[in-house]
């Protein structure tokens, strides 16, 4: 493959507009509470089979 | 009133690099269904760790850090990385609809940019994918810009020896390792 080939195969990847928006993170960033551990704390639970995930 | 101020100046470091954090995640994580969940839990976990983390500057390489290991672990299970696998040929058909050749070509490349070296591959992808100078990727990795110039040479070296149909020999052990990486 040649260093052009390989050029044309990366502009692929950098075509693709984001697929999260900056308002989406705002919103995430916002409203994020130190309840989020508890969160974390039940998806790691369900992980490991103690609870049933929801 | 402190919390929403922590918030806010986090929001202004981060949102210069939203779109080339994004461009690193989506060409490092093509097709992964929690992709999304991985940005936000990368986002928050930054968040929190905002007001200890000294140098602002280095944000970028503390969000980046974060998804790797992340990934690391969730495709860790065989089972997992088996339909991450599915899931990224299927988003590159779905993305490709009229060029079925480069979806292919594409989810070669990707394989072998996953066989890659870890710094090298994120060398690579933060300059060519991401778009960022040489300077900014030595800031990120923490290296000099001449090391980042040889880990991109050095990865794009690889990909080229991996991907090659110009009739150059390859071992056996090479094209085993290719055919069982696209394969399996």
């Amino acid at each position: 493959m040649t260093d052009a080939e390989l050029d044309k195969l990366l502009a692929h990847l950098r075509q693709r507009p984001p697929s999260v928006s900056l308002h989406r993170v705002r919103g995430w960033v916002r409203s994020a509470t130190p309840r989020r551990r508890w969160r974390y704390l039940t998806v790691w639970l369900a992980r490991v089979g103690l609870i049933k995930p929801n | 009133m402190e919390a929403t101020k922590t918030k806010d100046e986090f929001l202004r470091w981060y949102a210069p690099i939203h779109g080339a954090f994004l461009r690193y995640c989506d060409a490092r994580f093509l097709g992964l269904a929690e992709a999304e969940d991985l940005v936000q839990d990368a986002v928050l976990a930054a968040l929190e760790q905002w007001t200890a983390l000294e140098d602002k500057n280095r944000l970028l390489a503390y969000l980046i850090g974060i998804v790797n290991h992340q990934v690391k672990n969730r495709l860790r299970s065989r089972e997992v990385h088996r339909r991450y696998l599915l899931d990224r040929k299927r988003v590159l058909d779905e993305r490709l609809p009229n060029n079925p050749e480069a979806a292919l070509d594409l989810q070669f490349l990707l394989r072998a940019v996953d066989m890659l070296p870890a710094a090298e591959r994120e060398a690579l992808l933060l300059r060519t994918v991401s778009g960022f100078s040489v300077r900014e990727v030595a800031d990120i990795q923490g290296i000099s810009p001449g090391a980042v110039k040889t880990r991109v040479s050095r990865a794009r070296k690889r990909l080229r020896e991996m991907l090659a149909e110009d009739g150059r020999p390859l071992t056996v052990t090479q094209r085993l390792r290719i055919y069982a990486a696209i394969l399996l």
